[in-house]
């Protein structure tokens, strides 16, 4: 019952016309939430005590940093997917992750350069948890590089798959660099249980838009996905009809 | 309003941040839009090549 469901979705015209209809539905959800978010830490938050108006780079920082890696696990999950069950699904995923992860680690790095500059005193360090998330911003483009260099698309999904599985050994070294190591970069505030370290008054509005990001996310891979099904697809006989019979159709 | 804006001394820091969030944002939305349209296209063109094909054989058939 599962497996028939699993294998139904894995379908490309199933797929591509479910995507259809969810996307919107995550896309203005998330960016109604994302203004809201964004209101919350920008104008109802009070001052940090310590830090000022400057702490207000969180609702920047903090939901891209989590979205960076919360992408590559997507991506490097869904890899591992195609290479052992060869679901061509699973790579058109896979491959579709890979930019929109790129540009959140992007700006998690520059933002929190932002936020080192007043704070630290430096825009750099080479700190662990500052290094290990650049190594995953040229692990993205490694990937997304390797799947380019390659005519054959199969070979390319296998290798650029590869990749992303073996890459995912710098998730925890990502989390838990500011554990093992002495960083300038502050330890968990919110993933702490029962007790975090930060009051309500600042903490709804992050939660919102840790949650709007993972939506807006969500949107964007399926949007890609649905193009990169196209691409792998435009021979097959339900793309022809799809498009003979609704011609210009998005 | 000028308060809101100086940002306790840290506007350029503050603005800075939240402008390439922005930028990430619309980014995201642009890319994803014309990679969605150029693959339509690309389609597009291929299905109509493939009708144009079924159509002059199913003509020589006829005319055969």
């Amino acid at each position: 019952m599962m497996w028939n469901w699993f294998h139904k979705l894995a379908s490309p015209p199933h797929f591509y016309r479910l995507a259809g209809i969810f996307a919107p539905w995550l896309l203005w959800p998330a960016l109604i939430m994302l203004v809201i978010g964004m209101y919350g830490g920008l104008v109802l938050a009070p001052p940090d005590y310590q830090q000022g108006d400057g702490f207000r780079i969180i609702y920047v920082h903090v939901p891209s940093a989590y979205l960076s890696t919360m992408i590559y696990s997507v991506m490097a999950i869904t890899s591992g997917i195609g290479l052992i069950w060869r679901i061509k699904l699973a790579f058109a995923v896979a491959a579709s992750a890979a930019p929109i992860g790129a540009s959140f680690t992007a700006l998690a790095l520059v933002s929190g350069m932002l936020w080192g500059k007043p704070m630290w005193g430096t825009y750099w360090e080479w700190d662990p948890r500052l290094t290990s998330e650049l190594v995953l911003l040229f692990i993205y483009f490694g990937y997304m590089s390797l799947r380019a260099s390659f005519e054959d698309l199969s070979k390319a999904d296998r290798a650029s798959g590869l990749l992303a599985v073996i890459g995912v050994v710098n998730l925890p070294i990502i989390h838990y660099s500011v554990v093992w190591w002495s960083s300038l970069h502050q330890g968990p505030s919110i993933g702490k249980l029962g007790a975090p370290s930060i009051s309500g008054d600042m903490l709804w509005p992050l939660l919102l838009l840790i949650a709007a990001s993972t939506l807006f996310f969500g949107a964007m891979l399926l949007y890609r996905v649905r193009a990169e099904v196209l691409d792998r697809e435009h021979n097959a006989r339900w793309v022809e009809n799809l498009l003979g019979d609704t011609p210009g159709e998005e | 309003m000028a308060d809101f804006l100086a940002m306790g001394g840290y506007a350029q820091f503050v603005w800075s941040a939240f402008g390439f969030w922005l930028l990430c944002l619309i980014f995201n939305m642009v890319s994803a839009r014309r990679k969605i349209r150029i693959s339509l296209e690309r389609a597009t063109m291929a299905a109509a090549r493939q009708r144009h094909r079924l159509a002059r054989k199913a003509k020589q058939k006829h005319d055969a």
